[in-house]
This record gives C-alpha cells, sequence and structure tokens, in this order.
C-alpha cells in the first residue's frame, strides 16, 4: 500500500465536503451579493438624480417650489402661505385635543410612547418583531387606545385620525426619519413593500414606480372634465415624498399617506386595498424608508 | 352612444328578429320581407355611420377616456393647453409614426414595443372600444 493512499471511507468524505461546498457557494455568494435595503435606497437616488439633474434628495420632499427649474414649464406652485398656516394649525389644535384626552385611566395617548410621544415619527412604520408585522404610526395610536379599553378610531376618519395623526407627527416636525431594517423578517416586509411599489395594477396599468421614479420631475395637467382647464403639476419623485404627509388638503380635510396610496390606486383604475391593510401597510414601511434622512414636515404642503 | 353600444343593440336585434326571415311560402310575405330588408338596412346604415359619430377631440380631451393632454404637449394647438412633458409632442407624432397601423398598435397597448411606458393599454385595457381609438388616431392626423 503506498504511503500517501487514500482510504475509500476519506475518498468519500473529501468528495461529499467538496459537493457541498460547491452547492453552498452560489448560495454564499447570493446572499453576499443581495445589496442591503441602504444600498438599494441609493440606487434609487442616482436614478432620480440622472431623472433631475442639479436637484438634490434634500429638495424633492418641496415638489413643485424644487423642481420647477428642472422641469423647465410653467407650474403654479402652492407655497405654504398665511391661509394654509392658519388651517395648519386649526387642524393640529384639533390633534392636540384627541392627543391629550385622558382615558378611563386617567392615562392618556402620551403614555403609550417612549419620551411622551416626542421625536418617536420618525421611525415609523416600523417592524413589530411579536406580530411581525410593519407597524403604522395610525396602528400603533390604535393599539394604545385598544390596550386601556378605550374605542379604536376608524383609519378612513379623515376628520379624526387625520388631525390626530399629523399632531403625534407634529411632535417630531424636523427630525430626520430613521427607519430600520433589522431582522430578515422586516426586510421580507420591505421587499413586499418594494414589490407592490412596482407592481403595474388597475385598467390604467400603473405602478407607483411609473410616475414617481420613471417620470419623476414631469410635468402633468389635470383637468377634472372636459372642458375645464387643466392645471400643470409635476411628477413628485419617490424619495421625500413620506415626508409631508398627513397632508391638507382643499377643504380643509386632512388626508394621511395610505389615503393617498388609495386615490393612486382608483387612478390607476383599480380597486383600492384597504387602509391598515398588510399590503398598505408593508408599502407605507418602504415608501418612508425610502425617505431615510430627510426631515419630516408637517403639514407643510397643500395638496392639490 | 359608442360603436360598442350599437353592435350590442343591433345583434340583439337580430337574435329577436330571427322569426321573421324565415324563407317567404307565398307571395302575401313579400312586403313582410321588404319590410325586414329594409329594417335591417336602416340599421346597417346607422353601424357605418356610427364611427363617423365619434368625436376623437372630445375623447382626446374626455379625463376618463383618453385624457391625451394630461401626459402629452401639443405645442402648435391654439384650442388645447398642451404643457404636458410625460410624453412626446402630438403634433410631431405623424413623423414618428409613417404607419397608421403602428400608431394605431401604440395606443392599444405600447407596452408591447415600449415596456416601461407609464401610456395605459388603451385597446388591451378596454379603456377605449375599437371605434374610438380609430376616432383618436385620426384626430392625431389632423394635429
Amino acid at each position: 500500500m503506498p504511503l500517501f493512499a487514500i482510504s475509500r471511507p476519506f475518498k468519500l468524505a473529501a468528495a461529499g465536503f467538496t459537493v457541498g461546498v460547491l452547492c453552498l457557494l452560489p448560495t454564499y455568494s447570493a446572499a453576499q451579493a443581495r445589496p442591503t435595503p441602504e444600498q438599494e435606497r441609493q440606487e434609487l437616488v442616482k436614478v432620480l438624480q440622472a431623472r433631475l439633474p442639479g436637484s438634490q434628495p434634500r429638495d424633492w420632499a418641496l415638489v413643485a417650489d424644487a423642481l420647477v427649474p428642472v422641469a423647465g414649464g410653467n407650474v403654479r406652485a402652492i407655497p405654504f402661505n398665511a391661509d394654509n398656516a392658519t388651517n395648519s394649525a386649526d387642524i393640529l389644535a384639533i390633534g392636540k385635543k384627541f392627543w391629550d384626552r385622558k382615558f378611563k385611566d386617567g392615562k392618556s395617548l402620551a403614555n403609550c410612547f417612549p419620551n411622551g410621544g416626542k421625536r418617536v415619527a420618525a421611525t415609523y412604520p416600523q417592524f413589530d418583531a411579536k406580530s411581525k408585522l410593519a407597524i403604522t404610526l395610525e396602528m400603533s395610536l390604535n393599539r394604545c387606545l385598544q390596550l386601556h379599553h378605550e374605542a379604536e378610531i376608524e383609519l378612513q376618519n379623515s376628520s379624526v385620525m387625520g388631525p390626530l395623526s399629523a399632531y403625534a407627527r407634529s411632535l417630531s416636525d424636523g427630525q430626520r426619519i430613521a427607519l430600520r431594517v433589522g431582522m430578515p423578517a422586516a426586510r421580507d416586509k420591505l421587499d413586499s413593500g418594494k414589490a407592490l411599489f412596482s407592481r403595474r395594477i388597475g385598467q390604467h396599468n400603473f405602478a407607483c414606480a411609473s410616475c414617481h421614479v420613471l417620470n419623476a420631475g414631469s410635468l402633468f395637467a389635470v383637468s377634472e372634465s372636459t372642458g375645464q382647464p387643466s392645471t400643470l403639476a409635476v411628477l413628485s419623485p419617490a424619495i421625500g415624498q413620506a415626508t409631508t404627509w398627513p397632508r391638507l388638503v382643499p377643504g380643509g380635510n386632512v388626508r394621511t399617506l395610505q389615503m393617498q396610496y388609495q386615490k393612486c390606486m382608483k387612478r390607476s383604475g383599480a380597486e383600492p386595498f384597504d387602509l391598515g391593510s398588510e399590503e398598505l401597510n408593508n408599502l407605507e414601511y418602504y415608501h418612508t424608508f425610502l425617505s431615510n434622512g430627510m426631515p419630516i414636515r408637517v403639514l407643510a404642503v397643500q395638496r392639490q | 352612444m359608442t360603436r360598442t353600444h350599437s353592435e350590442i343593440s343591433i345583434s340583439s336585434l337580430f337574435v329577436n328578429m330571427r322569426h321573421l326571415i324565415r324563407p317567404p311560402r307565398s307571395a302575401a310575405n313579400a312586403r313582410y320581407v321588404i319590410g325586414t330588408a329594409l329594417i335591417f338596412a336602416a340599421l346597417a346604415s346607422s353601424a357605418r355611420a356610427q364611427p363617423a359619430a365619434i368625436d376623437g377631440r372630445e375623447l382626446f380631451l374626455d379625463p376618463r377616456k383618453g385624457n391625451c393632454h394630461a401626459c402629452h404637449p401639443i405645442p402648435n394647438s391654439k384650442t388645447i393647453p398642451g404643457a404636458a412633458r410625460v410624453g412626446p409632442d402630438l403634433a410631431a407624432i405623424k413623423d414618428r409614426y409613417r404607419d397608421r397601423d403602428r400608431l394605431r398598435a401604440a395606443i392599444w397597448d405600447l407596452s408591447l414595443t415600449l415596456p416601461n411606458t407609464v401610456m395605459p393599454p388603451y385597446g388591451k385595457h378596454r379603456i377605449l372600444i375599437e371605434g374610438e381609438i380609430d376616432a383618436i388616431v385620426r384626430y392625431l392626423e389632423t394635429l
């Protein structure tokens, strides 16, 4: 027997080990190749910067004000004027009333959040490890009410949930959005939101990305009926959008981000998902993550 | 009244009147047959005339139909405010699509040739019926 002869069992073990390593290599390299959520976000920043040369991500949340010179058209921007400010103050006062209301057990909504609710909105939506769901700020408000045996507020109740959500966010006004995507289950929710963001839906076959990535910065004309004068508007870039919600809409109502998703889905000719559905929560999680690092501006933009 | 509605009403009439078009058995039926033929001739004539009644410009501007000016600029139009910049200039669309069938196909479903387009597939998803697409094509040729 040669000195370096290798026994048959050892040969089999070595072959098995080699096959195992070879099988694992693609998995390992695939795991290595998968960009982090932040890397994916930065890729999107590059795509949008290519579409909006000369602008910076910090400008994008202001939409028309910042993008008129880039789009090169005659856009009538809606500035943050005195009337709007008065409305905003009224809305926030209504929201504060609901925020401060004492529960039957003597507590209030502020008791359910760290730091009395100050500087927490920038972390919403957040992944809840216990329920393995992406939880929005509005859901957390309702969870608090439920915990203290109070009646929950319907998410579509724009005259109560709208101002309350706006007030809760105003406690974080100016704070930079800081969503975390830690565990793989959270990444799954983010990916699910991203998939919906990119999926074409409805009779008109639009995806969120169709307008707010591929055509971001373009001018489009809105007219309610034939013969009515059109209003020009800029298709806002996806990054920065989530910083300015809820928004005041004409008539003094407050529209939450998920209500706007529903409006867009209807515009695409699709039956919208319910407010608070897992689909819209994941979409809000991804969409808000895109604005990471950008400051919250509550009710700063009046949308037409 | 759209062409589809017209076609549906004609075909339903045809079903209801099927018993009327059996072969004549005697000369007494001749008047009956002539009457039936006249009705069908009138219906056929109305079906032929229907496409001309569809106003391409109206469809072009209607937010629930074409809504074309929402995305396309029409720089030289004196009547349509075309300042949008999502799609290409429609006044120059004749040069882009010299072949009428290609222009029609683009309106029917542009994603077949431009997968990332935001333009709705007007024909494939039945936002516009065939006669309405024809009317818009004719209107585009006048721009």
